[in-house]
């Protein structure tokens, strides 16, 4: 198991090493540099030497690069020249809205997803599999920020029931931030219900074919029971999976529905970060996404030996 | 039996093909189809609503909303067509080097494709037209980037097996040269599950583009694009709420569509599934 982690874990740092060179070189492929914009209209050389030297964009390539890495490690992303504050700074202050929405979309997800897939695989072969079948395929077509505007129309304009966008916070408001909350996070859990059924409903059906449990039901265990202690358990393992990798991608930010609603969040600040091009910001908010992101699917392979002890076993040690 | 004959007899291939044949009919028609050209402003028509003038309303320019969603399927079509082509281009070009070379080339092209594919696509596809500059090729180039690596992984594993089978051998015992067998041998043996992965890819990078699009960094106006229409209509969304709808619907028909078709041939032409994780 050892083995596995170190070999999981050096695969992860060499393409984490790959990407920020792909992330530093964007300073040098987006045209327009921060010299041009620092510097004003109509600059003369010497301010422009002057600035290039502050900026340490006179030195060769590479050892800019060490250098950035290395701030980077210690979580110096660089100041912003553009909105002239810290990028760690600016990503946590729109991490809390992030995080609120993830977490909610993940709670819909998994508890629709779960139910649906495991109703699904009850009913194989009716209607009410066939209904939903085709439903996941239509919803895993719909563009999720459409979903998010038909939600607009419906419940904001025509009802009135919702606010059609923007964010309050759960310390002041509950309720009201729930209303904020509802929306965005349903549209954002969508493409995700229909992904969870659908493999709820394939582990559930795989586990209901195996011989353990002809052997359980021959010996006259409750349907209920099997269905708890044995089958939702064996059919967690590819769900938990997709969960994780879910969050971890809506951790980066769920870009276009925080557009739809003006969600305050992660997304919104990169896509800004782009439209203005705000070089440094874009890469601080790229590299916090991608190790984010990095270190979740880490996190999933290496945790299959706590849900499933035959990776355990097989590796022959502990976790 | 042909693919067309094939998707026709599949129950939802033929709903794909319908689907996608009308939507094709009306890009390719899109001039006959209307009295009015997409970006014609028409004088006192302001954010008016449904009417027999104008089916689906006009826009903040008086522009006519039904033409430009006919319109829009144009940029729509043509953008997720492109963006495939070049991204299983390039992707099928890593992918079966890293899988037929092996060693270096492996580890190389595999680091590189599994860093690609740490970025979220939509932000990837973002910051290459933030480099490239907006426009059509600039965004199906940035949307074929995020999906090589789909390409390539499927590639790879499909050439690491056809590498080890008996005429790839005798090809490379006969001094066939690497280039050749690659090209000549394993590349049309692999070529079923690769042409699933495309018709697939097809319905993610139609989404991105309106994304893109969406976000205001795709194909730009007054050129009519869905993405950019559902982003427009945001502003005017408690006047004229079937701005939003129409785009939005199109939109979703198109990948449906799309996404039959690539099921049914999935059925066909890869019966074992053997997708490199691809969902």
């Amino acid at each position: 198991m050892l083995n596995y982690i170190a070999t999981r874990v050096i695969q992860a740092l060499v393409v984490l090493v790959l990407v920020s060179i792909l992330v530093f070189l964007i300073m040098y492929l987006v045209p327009g540099d921060a010299v041009t914009v620092l510097a004003g209209p109509d600059p003369t050389p010497e301010v422009v030497d002057a600035l290039r030297r502050k900026l340490g964009l006179d030195q060769p390539l590479p050892v800019q690069y060490v250098k950035w890495a290395l701030a980077a490690l210690q979580g110096d992303l660089g100041v912003s020249y553009i909105i002239g504050r810290p990028v760690s700074e600016l990503i946590a202050t729109r991490l809390p809205a992030t995080l609120e929405l993830a977490f909610a979309a993940i709670l819909i997800a998994s508890f629709f997803g779960i139910m649906v897939g495991i109703v699904a695989a009850q009913r194989q072969g009716t209607w009410v599999d066939g209904a939903i079948t085709a439903a996941n395929s239509f919803v895993l077509s719909i563009p999720n920020f459409w979903f998010g505007i038909l939600g607009i129309i419906t419940f904001a304009v025509w009802l009135g029931w919702l606010p059609s966008g923007g964010r309050k916070l759960f310390s002041e408001d509950p309720l009201n931030a729930l209303q904020y909350l509802i929306m965005p996070a349903v549209a954002l859990s969508l493409d995700s219900i229909a992904m969870i059924a659908r493999l709820v409903r394939a582990s559930v059906l795989d586990e209901l074919s195996r011989d353990y449990v002809t052997v359980a039901r021959a010996k006259g265990v409750g349907k209920n029971w099997l269905m708890r202690r044995h089958i939702a358990r064996n059919a967690a393992i590819p769900v938990l999976t997709v969960l994780g990798l879910r969050f971890g991608q809506m951790l980066g930010g769920a870009v276009l529905i925080e557009a739809v609603f003006n969600w305050p969040g992660l997304g919104r600040l990169t896509v800004e970060a782009i439209k203005n091009r705000d070089v440094v910001l874009v890469q601080g908010t790229l590299m916090y996404f991608v190790v984010i992101y990095m270190a979740v699917n880490l996190l999933i392979d290496l945790s299959y030996g706590l849900f499933d002890p035959r990776v355990r076993s097989s590796a022959g040690g502990k976790v | 039996m042909d693919m067309l004959t094939y998707l026709w007899r599949h129950r939802g291939g033929r709903v794909g093909l319908i689907l996608l044949t009308f939507v094709i009919l009306f890009a390719a028609f899109a001039p006959l189809l209307t009295p009015y050209g997409p970006n014609e402003q028409i004088r006192g028509a302001t954010l008016s609503g449904m009417s027999w003038a104008h089916p689906f309303g006009t826009d903040l320019l008086g522009r006519d909303i039904y033409t430009r969603t006919l319109f829009g399927a144009r940029v729509s079509l043509f953008a997720g067509a492109l963006s495939v082509v070049l991204g299983a281009f390039l992707g099928i070009f890593m992918g079966i080097m890293a899988g037929y070379l092996g060693g270096w080339a492996d580890a190389v092209m595999m680091r590189l494709s599994d860093a690609i594919s740490a970025f979220p696509a939509i932000l990837l596809g973002a910051a290459v037209v933030a480099i490239l500059g907006p426009g059509f090729v600039q965004v199906a180039i940035a949307i074929a980037i995020a999906q090589s690596p789909l390409f390539a992984r499927l590639a790879r594993a499909l050439a690491m097996i056809e590498a080890r089978q008996e005429y790839v051998e005798a090809a490379a015992s006969m001094g066939a040269s690497s280039g050749r067998i690659m090209l000549r041998h394993i590349l049309p043996n692999a070529m079923g599950p690769l042409v699933v992965q495309a018709s697939l890819s097809v319905g993610i990078a139609i989404l991105l583009e309106a994304g893109l699009s969406f976000l205001g960094l795709g194909v730009q106006p007054p050129t009519p694009s869905w993405g950019q229409m559902l982003a427009d209509s945001l502003r005017f969304i408690d006047i004229v709420p079937a701005y939003a709808i129409f785009p939005g619907l199109a939109l979703t028909l198109v990948v449906v569509g799309i996404n039959l078709i690539a099921d049914a041939m999935r059925d066909r032409l890869d019966p074992n599934h053997v997708t490199g994780g691809g969902k």
